[in-house]
């Protein structure tokens, strides 16, 4: 590694990184794009049958989804088997998803790394990255599990903590306040832990060809005081989860009060909800390649020295 | 540095100390007559009460003189008067109130340090000291009924008087009074003599135990109230305020009257303001005060404007509001849970003041037009709300979306937000448990429900659900009328549910409506009205075997091709126990509609409409109108015979999108 690639990084130069990545790689993008599109597609297909079975014959469902709040209480209360397995679906698709992902991040990575030219090249690292780091991305999944426990509980701790002024709230900032500091806590913990998750993952895909003793465990571990002592780390995540949040609250605030029905609206909609998604999607994939980059500054893991008995 | 930080330190101790209590103002002198007129009730029950506020240790010590009327014409009255002790329900957990409760009530846990209790510490007729020959009827060991003994029968006409002094101890605020911190919210405080009911000549003591889903029931009469608080405090109470003096040691008295009222309560916080308003009333405008902590303005402000339109629409609808004030307390949010929600003569508790109760969420709004919308319905007709809860819950509930549908519009009478609507009564039903599944009628004593969600479904929900759909059967405007001559006839009297409907029934011309009323109001269930099934087929001539021997012929679809015309039938079918005459419309292809009439009172559970026309049957809606609203699932009333997945499309794009969203933020 260069003297130069082992310099420090700044947010910056991540994001630039990240986005020069981004649009070099569109065919990737939109290919795991179009991956996660078409199972959020699938679920919604099936959640639209599941609906449509119980109710295209019924006009009072019509009424609930174009905002009638107590049309849509009385279905609920008139198929609530229907609404729960919609619901599941949902929470199925998002699970597969899960499960997907630690095979296509550990291509994104891979080819943020590897940087491979032509689409053929590129197909083959993404493919070869994904498949050669799953099982160690499953294990990783696994430890990290105790981690997303402790989110767990400070977020219990948080809410618990905030429960009682919330209840009593009477304005929005009274509400919104004590809701903001009571989850601060987890948002700290989980954006940390998620981030250490991102760069343990990283790192496994940087150092695989030269340090195939790499685990999980030492990854993670390794990933987890890397994020606590380079706070770039953590800033440049927490700036795309940023990203994220307020694109999406800007479009559920500007959705309001934007019935878009007939056949003209759904496809304005599908496209703006597409669009939406695909911006996310691009700031998570520009996200993912700048983590590479400052991997990349990362030294690496010490060799174990292995004695030979002469 | 130093001057920041020397600054800072004067913040701190200034925010740490809430400095002395500030003194009020005092009170200005209400003008008004405590009512308008003559007097409106019999006025048998009179009481002149002393009370002290220790606002330190949340106690009263207070004396009280009863003057108690035995109508003329009533039977006598020997053994015993008894006097309800409401304020010993939360003295343990052995009473009644706290074993049918178990210590929980609308969501709020009574503390498991602040009791409430009261002590008579003396009970004289003449000068007979009773004190220590009372006895507690009960249950067990429940002390919130006293017997006082009677020497002497007292015969109909006569007049006794009843001296009494009690020491009492607030609970922490829950079941409608107590305190919370500075704030106290006095209700049930005082011994209230019970009512004589039943035929003439033949009355008997309505006086029960504090039961947990139960409320009051007493004699009108006129108080004489004089209250000694902290002058640091500021006070709310039923009647006008006819006195004010300080007292030169940080106290004041304050003197109450309130007439043809039949109870007394109060609220005293050092730190309420008051915001007021005039609410037009026939014989006389009506000054509505809003009670409030500085950070409720906004919603002081929508409780204000909720109150006035409530005291003017009651007013027009049945009988003006006869007392010259209203007072409206919005306890502070800590508080609400406890005390908010509350009636009383001239002064009620509102609460549901809470940063998600945007403008256009008529939550709040709600509260306080139901609140004082029983100002009318117990306030004036004082139903015993023990015996027959719903004749004053439900019909006020009833009344209620009235109120609601003309100040906000049917449509978004309880909710018109950010593109979302929801109307009060249809809203209600929706939230409730279908009727088929709450095990007690309407017409159940409080005591007698399965449990508290039974008895506020049946008494709320199911009661306005009935007389919503009772309106459709005869007529908006001749049931409307008729609730109008209900409430002159028994304002300031007892009606029972048999005098609600013979009142009704008088009114609506003598018409039988005991097949709706029997089953609606004293049996349980409701409609289930649905269209089971209908269909439509191309008319032809009969297909098959014709014939024998050899005059037999196969007639095949060539032979009788469909028609122009359709053969179409319907099937209505109600598995409910309330029968409710409905119509039902038929819509068709070429944009036609039919409208059928069912009348199934005495014909069955199911209605067959065969028929044939020249464009296929589209649509089939039970109750068009969507106004039987006794009907447990208002879905399958409806049917279109060609599914449209257009809805359950819209939604599951909705849902891929959130999904999506899911995805993104969990994968990856």
């Amino acid at each position: 590694m260069s003297a130069a690639r082992r310099e420090r990084i700044g947010v910056g130069a991540m994001i630039r990184a990240g986005g020069r990545t981004a649009s070099h790689y569109t065919g990737t993008v939109l290919g795991v794009f179009v991956v996660q599109a078409l199972l959020a597609g699938a679920a919604g297909f099936g959640i639209a049958q599941v609906l449509g079975s119980e109710f295209a014959k019924r006009p009072r469902f019509d009424e609930a989804v174009s905002g009638d709040l107590t049309a849509l209480v009385e279905c609920i209360k008139h198929a609530p088997a229907a609404f729960k397995a919609s619901f599941w679906i949902g929470v199925a698709a998002v699970l597969l998803w899960v499960v997907a992902s630690w095979f296509l991040v550990g291509g994104v990575y891979a080819v943020a790394h590897e940087r491979p030219e032509g689409k053929r090249e590129t197909a083959r690292c993404f493919g070869a990255g994904g498949a050669s780091t799953f099982l160690v991305y499953v294990r990783l999944a696994v430890l990290a599990s105790v981690l997303h426990l402790v989110v767990m509980v400070a977020l219990v701790l948080g809410l618990g903590a905030a429960a009682e002024r919330m209840t009593h709230a009477l304005t929005l900032p009274g509400l919104l306040i004590p809701l903001l500091v009571g989850l601060l806590p987890a948002i700290v913990i989980g954006v940390y832990v998620w981030t250490a998750i991102d760069y343990a993952r990283a790192e496994l895909t940087v150092r695989r060809p030269t340090h195939d003793e790499l685990g999980a465990f030492r990854a993670l571990v390794r990933a987890l005081v890397f994020v606590a002592r380079r706070p770039v780390a953590l800033g440049h995540a927490a700036l795309g989860w940023l990203v994220f949040v307020v694109v999406t609250l800007g479009y559920v605030w500007a959705a309001q009060g934007h019935a878009m029905l007939g056949t003209g609206g759904a496809i304005a909609l599908l496209v703006i909800r597409l669009g939406l998604s695909l911006v996310r999607f691009g700031v998570k994939f520009t996200v993912l390649a700048g983590q590479i980059e400052l991997t990349e500054t990362r030294p690496p893991p010490a060799r174990r020295v292995v004695e030979q008995e002469s | 540095m130093r001057a920041l930080l020397a600054t800072a330190v004067v913040i701190a101790a200034c925010g740490g100390s809430d400095g002395p209590p500030r003194t009020r103002p005092l009170p200005s002198i209400d003008k008004q007559p405590a009512v308008r007129g003559a007097p409106r009730s019999p006025r048998l029950a009179n009481y002149r009460l002393h009370a002290k506020l220790d606002t330190a240790n949340h106690k009263i010590v207070a004396t009280e003189t009863l003057t108690w009327t035995n109508p003329t014409g009533a039977s006598r009255v020997e053994g015993y008067l008894p006097f309800h002790l409401y304020m010993n329900a939360f003295k343990n957990e052995s009473s009644v109130f706290m074993q049918e409760s178990g210590g929980e009530m609308r969501g709020v846990r009574a503390s498991g340090t602040g009791w409430g209790w009261i002590d008579l510490t003396s009970v004289k007729i003449g000068d007979a000291e009773l004190v220590h020959k009372l006895t507690f009827p009960g249950p067990g060991t429940d002390q919130t009924v006293v017997d006082v003994p009677l020497d002497q029968p007292i015969e109909p006409g006569q007049t006794i008087t009843v001296e009494l002094a009690f020491d009492e101890q607030l609970p922490e605020v829950f079941a409608r009074t107590g305190y919370k911190g500075t704030f106290h919210m006095i209700g049930q405080w005082f011994p209230k003599i019970g009512v004589r009911t039943g035929e003439p000549g033949a009355e008997t003591w309505a006086c029960d135990p504090f039961h947990a889903w139960s409320e009051f029931f007493a004699d009108f009469g006129v108080y004489d109230v004089e209250l000694v608080v902290p002058d640091s405090f500021v006070v709310a109470a039923t009647g006008v305020l006819v006195g004010a003096k300080d007292n030169g040691d940080h106290t004041r008295t304050l003197g109450y009257h309130a007439e043809d009222v039949h109870d007394f309560a109060w609220m005293a916080d050092p730190e309420m303001e008051v915001m007021t308003g005039t609410a037009k009333v026939e014989g006389g405008d009506v000054e509505v005060r809003v009670y409030y902590r500085p950070e409720q303005e906004a919603f002081a402000r929508r409780h204000l404007y909720a109150g006035i339109a409530a005291i003017e629409q009651f007013s027009a609808m049945y009988l003006p509001y006869p007392w010259p004030i209203m007072s409206i307390i919005d306890p502070p949010p800590d508080a609400a849970g406890g005390a908010g929600g509350m009636e009383y003569p001239t002064l009620v508790t509102t609460a549901a003041d809470h940063a998600i109760a945007r403008p256009g969420i008529h939550v709040p709004e709600y509260v306080t037009i139901h609140e004082v919308g029983h100002n009318w319905f117990q306030g004036m007709l004082a139903s015993n709300e023990g015996r027959e809860a719903w004749l004053d819950e439900g019909v006020n509930e009833y009344a209620d979306a009235i109120v609601l549908a003309k100040l906000y519009g049917e449509r978004g009478s309880l909710i018109d937000w950010m593109g979302w609507t929801a109307e009060d009564t249809h809203a209600l039903r929706a939230a409730a448990a279908p009727m088929g599944e709450v095990p007690s009628p309407i017409g159940t004593v409080s005591w007698g429900f399965v449990d508290a969600d039974a008895y506020g479904e049946a008494t709320y929900l199911k009661t306005q659900a009935a007389l919503r759909t009772l309106e459709m059967i005869v007529g908006r405007d001749p049931f409307r009328a008729a609730m109008r001559q209900y409430v002159h006839d028994f304002a300031f009297k007892h009606p029972t549910g048999r005098d609600f409907f013979a009142s009704l029934q008088a009114s609506l011309g003598g018409q039988d409506l005991s097949w709706f009323v029997q089953p609606a109001f004293y049996g349980i269930g409701g409609s289930q009205l649905s269209v089971r099934s209908a269909e439509c087929t191309p008319k032809h001539d009969p297909r098959g075997v014709i014939g024998d021997g050899k005059q037999r012929k196969i007639i095949t679809p060539e032979l009788a091709p469909d028609g122009e015309a359709w053969a179409c039938s319907v099937i209505i079918s109600d598995t409910g126990t309330v029968p409710v005459p409905v119509d039902i419309e038929l819509r068709f292809a070429d944009g036609t509609s039919q409208t059928e009439r069912w009348d199934h009172r005495d014909n069955g559970h199911w209605f067959p409409i065969r028929f044939e026309r020249s464009s296929p049957l589209t649509e089939v809606e039970i109750d068009p109108k969507d106004e039987v609203l006794i009907d447990d699932d208002p879905v399958d009333n409806h049917l279109r015979l060609e599914p449209d997945p257009s809805a359950s499309t819209r939604a599951g794009a909705r849902a891929a999108f959130w999904t999506e969203t899911a995805m993104q933020v969990f994968g990856l």
